[in-house]
């Protein structure tokens, strides 16, 4: 199954996200890194459909970039 | 056991739920991380924590979990709104009730030119106060802000019915809500709030250093400081989203993990019943002061109430009252209860003395602190 980690600009974002996947019986990990453009960020890992993820990003008006995978 | 009682709750509660206890002691021994710092495990259960906390919180009060901002108490969450969303030459309306965490910060612009300001007077009938909202609104208003709930005599301003006025002409509505979050039910949405300010440490049961602020995200809030938010870290500027922009520097943890517990507290119980059980003390209290001839109460007939209220004994400064209780083991706050306002309008040259219980007092004590207040008569 496809890797997909999103980038979100606060730990908020991302822990909002990780609840909202979790609610929808998706499995997410969440990590930090850094870029040379963001500074530091906040990361979700998940390997289900990143179609319906990304829906659920949109839906909830949470600000994402993917880092790799993604639809 | 302790040898004294809190009837002092409005200041703080006390004691804790032991729920509350164990949530900080473990905080202090398990959330070694500052939350969202680090991407070590450490950091990672501290993160999770408080976005649980910020959620519970969230659902408390009707809002979205990043429009809970965590502040270091109740005024902290009141200068961040106040100063936040007013901007200069604006008009600024609130209530003859207000604590000093809201009038010190609105006379302070006042003095520096920033505002005009207009002190709307609180009468006992909701009609009443309504009106005298409405006359003192103007072309120029653009915030009112006010208590919830006196913590002086207990009074319910009618927030409904001032945030209709505000909504209808697209003014912020602040509200002070540190003596009725945990007692009745608050809802940003229900009330036509757009901020709430409270404490943690008090209906909240959360420990001293917490306080929260709620926005409907209507009004944009300018932060009070700048500084490290964990995220965004290679901009020179704050980030201008929430709740990052409002919350610079290392959260209280064990606070916030207090608040986290306090919140279960309250809905393992529920809002009805700890208000109606304290009401039912306020009650008996009010009921046993009532036969004494001596005895001044301050509390309004007409309108709603939190169990709160204050008294005096006449020919008696309100501290030498206090003072004889706290010797005979029950612990109320004398004085002017930093809401000169509140005092003013009710004519207290000395202040009075508060009568504030929480859950944990009991019929028994209110009854022998009434028996206490007889005999220093």
């Amino acid at each position: 199954m496809n890797r997909t980690v999103y980038n979100f600009r606060s730990y908020t974002d991302a822990m909002k996200a990780n609840s909202l996947f979790s609610r929808n019986g998706i499995r997410a990990v969440y990590g930090k890194n850094t870029s040379p453009k963001e500074g530091c960020i906040h990361t979700l890992a998940i390997t289900s459909d990143a179609k319906e993820t990304e829906k659920i990003l949109r839906e909830n008006g949470i600000h994402y970039s993917v880092a790799s995978g993604g639809v | 056991m302790n040898s004294f009682v809190n009837f002092d709750n409005a200041a703080t509660t006390f004691p804790k739920p032991p729920e509350v206890k164990r949530a900080v002691a473990y905080a202090i021994s398990n959330y070694g991380g500052n939350s969202g710092r680090g991407g070590h495990i450490l950091s990672e259960k501290t993160t999770a924590m408080v976005y649980r906390t910020r959620q519970a919180a969230a659902d408390f009060f009707d809002a979205e979990p990043e429009n809970v901002v965590f502040c270091s108490s109740c005024t902290h969450a009141l200068n961040t709104a106040i100063k936040g969303v007013i901007s200069p030459g604006c008009h600024v309306v609130t209530s003859s009730l207000e604590h000093n965490s809201v009038i010190r910060p609105l006379v302070a612009m006042q003095r520096q030119g920033l505002i005009s300001l207009t002190v709307a007077e609180v009468f006992d009938s909701d009609d009443k106060t309504t009106e005298s909202f409405r006359k003192s609104i103007n072309e120029k208003t653009r915030v009112v802000v006010c208590t919830a709930a006196s913590n002086v005599t207990g009074q319910i301003l009618p927030l409904g019915k001032i945030s209709e006025i505000c909504r209808s002409k697209n003014i912020c509505f602040i509200v002070d809500a540190a003596q009725a979050s945990g007692i009745i039910p608050l809802s940003l949405k229900n009330d036509g709030i757009n901020i709430l300010c409270t404490s943690g440490h008090k209906g909240l049961y959360g420990i001293s250093g917490t306080g929260l602020l709620i926005t409907d995200g209507k009004y944009h809030i300018s932060p009070l400081m700048q500084g490290g938010t964990g995220s965004g870290s290679l901009d020179l500027t704050q980030p201008d989203f929430l709740p990052d922009s409002l919350e610079s520097g290392t959260l209280n943890t064990a606070g916030i993990a207090s608040l986290e517990a306090g919140i279960k507290f309250i809905n393992g119980i529920s809002l009805e019943r700890i208000h109606n059980y304290e009401e039912h003390l306020t009650k008996i209290f009010i009921s046993c002061l009532s036969e004494l001839d001596n005895v001044i109460l301050y509390r309004p007939e007409h309108v709603r109430c939190v169990p709160l209220l204050s008294f005096n004994i006449k020919g008696k400064n309100s501290e030498e009252t206090a003072g004889y209780l706290n010797k005979k083991g029950f612990c109320l706050r004398a004085g002017f209860h930093c809401s000169p306002l509140a005092h003013r309008t009710l004519g207290t040259e000395t202040g009075a003395v508060r009568f504030a219980p929480s859950v944990y007092n009991t019929e028994t004590e209110v009854k022998k602190l009434c028996q206490e207040i007889k005999n220093s008569i």
